[in-house]
């Protein structure tokens, strides 16, 4: 399984645009990454930060019966998709308006 | 105060002195007071006489004169003049009680001159002094004060004061000597050598276990996980962990996957955001009113294992109008023969994520035809080139793989002898039971009954040619009489039993479970092997079927003549009614083109005719909610187009004024009813020229 999720990753970072992928413990360690180390440690010190926040938000607001499961940060060069999943969180970088 | 105290004590000492010279006794005491006054002037008070009221009042009388008491008048001089002492007679009388010199100077004397000089010298003293200060500035000028401030010349002293200086000493301590140690070698260029290929005999040794452990993983994979690195401090870790345990690496947990899957959409989504644009809302007016149709690219679909596989079954999914089946495999009957592998596949795609497929079902034998279910919409069958059909849950629930098999044939259960190609779900009654009907190249039509994982033959149909249609010459029986089936439809509707089917020959057999195995009706007119077979829609008993021999032909149920046909210059390989107007279909053709007949618009002139593909056009499908098509060729390729609106025309309820408000579902019965009218009115108007022109 773990070798399939791989290849997903390889798959996703191969898509048009795409500029890395990074998946990180809760700690906001990088565990895998498609990135330079220096800018994958440092988005994922960053993200991580972020991603406790939106999960204490929608933990508190629904009163610890919902999730947070997906993080879309639309910037104007680029867009960081974050995707929560337990003890994991799922980061990947993309330019859309590359062509 | 005292001055006046002194002026008067010195008038009465002057009294005193003039009484003294008749009082002697009294003289030594004045004296006395009289060096007193030279001390400085202090206060103090007279003693108070004791004096009696008499003498109080008594009067004394003083006269001052100018001849002085006190002067001698008996000096004597000699007198060189005239040789004697003679008696000075000039004495001096005056006497000086005060003298003091006044502050006044004569203006024009020289000393009042020099005075003068002085005093200017002073001036320019000062004013060079000021000029300094106020140049070097404020602060400083305090400083350079010490100038003129003067020390008391008179009462000051300089002390000079010389201290004890201690004379220098050192003060050293001593350690123990550290410990030390004399190391010697010599390094040669052999060692070197020697270590270097130590080291890369343990690489590879590494790299060996590495391979073992993961064995599919191809050396073409090396380069991709150079790409794909960890981080430095991560890989430490995970050589850490090898050392200890056997646990290779940090283990991703499978429900990572469903966050991946979102991912992908997503990225994919932001890269083809033109796409899903010109999907979603590319509409030109103006193709309304347009005589041509047209048909947008949107997606393609490739997969790598399938690239030279034939597109031979696609459809859509009817409860996610987004997701649709391709199966993969090939029509040429020498595949039956090779003894080659004939994997084939099964995909799932979904527009959401074009580029890659959501679930991928790998076969054995090619694949030849697809059907979802019509109420389970994760149920799909597949009809193999072996003649094994094999039924499908694409719902991920087991975590290990994207599909589970539900059940499929065997020789033990008994399947077809050739390829199976067409198959489609039947509505059934009861919810667990599944019947799935399946027509194979060896010109069997088999009714399959599916509970729960056992799958069971219900009924078999032999497609043999009727008694009535042979020739007068070979009336006996032979196993040339089986044709082989190559499509099969069942109407959507109530009418379960019924269904048809296009053989190889030509005709198309209507037959109904009900019957057993016998034709309720056969349709002559093809005079080539059947592609394809659909039924209407809305009329259940109007069907389109298209063949090699060029045509797509229009039938309806109780008349063996074909209502209309329609010639499209080389072999139609599929064909489908649109779902979006009842009087639109579409054909595939063997040259790449596809067509679009508005049967409405004209019969000989297709609304629409658009290359899509390079090779053959092997299938092709609407989908049953967007106005999009799914154009599948014969090199594993699927095209999406978009659908003009001119070819998407649905009939519109015109609303009255001053009516009430239909209902939704009202509305729906109206649409329903005004295009079965449309189909309707075309085909009698059809048949009518037909039989004007003679051919009936």
């Amino acid at each position: 399984m773990s070798q399939e999720i791989d290849e997903i990753i390889k798959r996703i970072t191969s898509h048009r645009g795409v500029k890395g992928a990074i998946v990180m413990n809760s700690e906001g360690i990088p565990i895998r990454t498609t990135l330079e180390k220096d800018l994958a440690t440092h988005y994922a010190a960053l993200i991580s930060h972020l991603t406790h926040e939106g999960c204490k938000l929608v933990n508190s607001t629904s009163g610890g019966k919902d999730d947070l499961k997906f993080l879309r940060i639309r910037n104007n060069k680029h867009e960081i998709m974050v995707a929560p999943e337990g003890k994991y969180v799922l980061v990947v970088i993309q330019e859309p308006s590359v062509e | 105060m005292p001055t006046q105290a002194t002026a008067r004590d010195r008038r009465s000492a002057r009294t005193t002195t003039k009484k003294s010279g008749k009082k002697k006794g009294k003289s030594s005491v004045d004296k006395a007071k009289k060096y007193d006054k030279l001390k400085p002037p202090v206060f103090q008070q007279p003693e108070p006489l004791d004096l009696d009221e008499k003498t109080l009042e008594a009067e004394h009388t003083r006269v001052l004169s100018t001849t002085n008491p006190n002067a001698p008048d008996n000096i004597v001089r000699f007198s060189f003049k005239e040789g004697a002492y003679k008696l000075e007679s000039l004495v001096q009388q005056a006497e000086f009680h005060l003298s003091m010199d006044g502050p006044l100077i004569l203006a024009d004397s020289e000393e009042a001159r020099l005075h003068r000089e002085k005093q200017e010298e002073e001036e320019r003293l000062r004013k060079r002094q000021a000029e300094k200060s106020t140049g070097v500035g404020i602060g400083t000028g305090t400083s350079t004060e010490p100038s003129t401030v003067l020390r008391n010349q008179f009462n000051f002293t300089e002390r000079g004061a010389q201290i004890f200086i201690p004379p220098p000493k050192e003060v050293g301590v001593y350690t123990e000597p550290p410990p030390t140690d004399v190391l010697r070698g010599s390094v040669t260029q052999w060692q070197i050598y020697d270590a270097y290929q130590k080291e890369i005999t343990q690489r590879i040794k590494m790299a060996n276990i590495q391979r073992k452990r993961r064995p599919e993983k191809k050396s073409s994979d090396e380069e991709d996980t150079k790409k794909f690195g960890f981080p430095e401090g991560v890989a430490e870790m995970e050589e850490r962990a090898t050392s200890s345990s056997d646990a290779a690496e940090i283990v991703l947990p499978s429900s990572l996957a469903s966050s991946l899957s979102i991912v992908e959409r997503m990225v994919s989504q932001n890269g083809l955001s033109d796409v899903i644009l010109d999907f979603k809302y590319w509409d030109d007016p103006r193709d309304a009113y347009r005589e041509e149709g047209s048909l947008l690219p949107l997606w393609e679909f490739a997969y790598e294992k399938t690239k030279k596989r034939v597109v031979t079954g696609m459809a859509w999914n009817h409860k996610y109008p987004d997701l649709f089946a391709v199966s993969f495999g090939s029509f040429a009957f020498k595949a039956g023969i090779s003894t080659k592998k004939q994997r084939g596949h099964v995909l799932c795609y979904t527009l959401k994520n074009p580029g890659y497929p959501c679930n991928v079902i790998p076969t054995d034998a090619y694949a030849m035809c697809v059907c979802w279910h019509p109420k389970k919409p994760s149920i799909l069958a597949v009809g193999f080139h072996d003649g094994n059909i094999a039924l499908y849950d694409i719902s991920s629930s087991s975590s290990s793989s994207s599909y589970s098999l539900i059940t499929s044939t065997n020789s033990s259960t008994g399947k077809h002898k050739d390829s199976v190609w067409g198959i489609k779900f039947q509505n059934t009654d009861s919810d667990r039971v599944m019947s799935v009907l399946s027509v194979s190249l060896d010109g069997s039509v088999i009714t399959w009954s599916v509970v729960g994982g056992e799958i069971a033959i219900a009924n078999t149909t032999t497609l043999v040619v009727p008694d009535k249609e042979k020739e007068e010459s070979s009336k006996e029986k032979s196993d040339l009489d089986v044709v082989g089936g190559t499509c099969i439809a069942v109407p959507n509707g109530e009418d379960e039993y019924v269904f048809v089917v296009g053989t190889e020959e030509g005709p198309l057999r209507l037959c109904s479970r009900a019957y057993g195995g016998q034709y309720q009706q056969s349709f002559m007119g093809h005079s080539l092997a059947v592609y394809g077979v659909q039924f209407n829609q809305w009329c259940n008993d109007v069907l389109l079927s298209c063949s090699e021999d060029w045509s797509i032909k229009l039938w309806k149920k109780g008349r063996t003549t074909p209502i209309c046909t329609l010639d499209c210059g080389c072999a139609v390989l599929d064909c489908a009614w649109s779902p979006h107007s009842s009087s639109v279909c579409m054909g595939g053709l063997s040259d790449g083109r596809v067509v679009m007949y508005d049967l409405n618009y004209s019969t000989a002139k297709p609304r629409c005719v658009q290359q899509v593909v390079g090779g053959r056009v092997s299938r092709v499908c609407f989908n049953p909610v967007y106005p999009i098509v799914l154009v599948g060729d014969d090199r594993g390729k699927v095209c999406c187009l978009k659908i003009s609106p001119n070819l998407r025309r649905i009939s519109q309820v015109v609303k009255k004024k001053g009516t009430e408000e239909i209902s939704k579902q009202d509305e729906e019965k109206i649409v329903e009813e005004m295009e079965r009218g449309k189909l309707n009115s075309f085909i009698s108007h059809s048949i009518k020229a037909r039989k004007a022109a003679g051919l009936e």
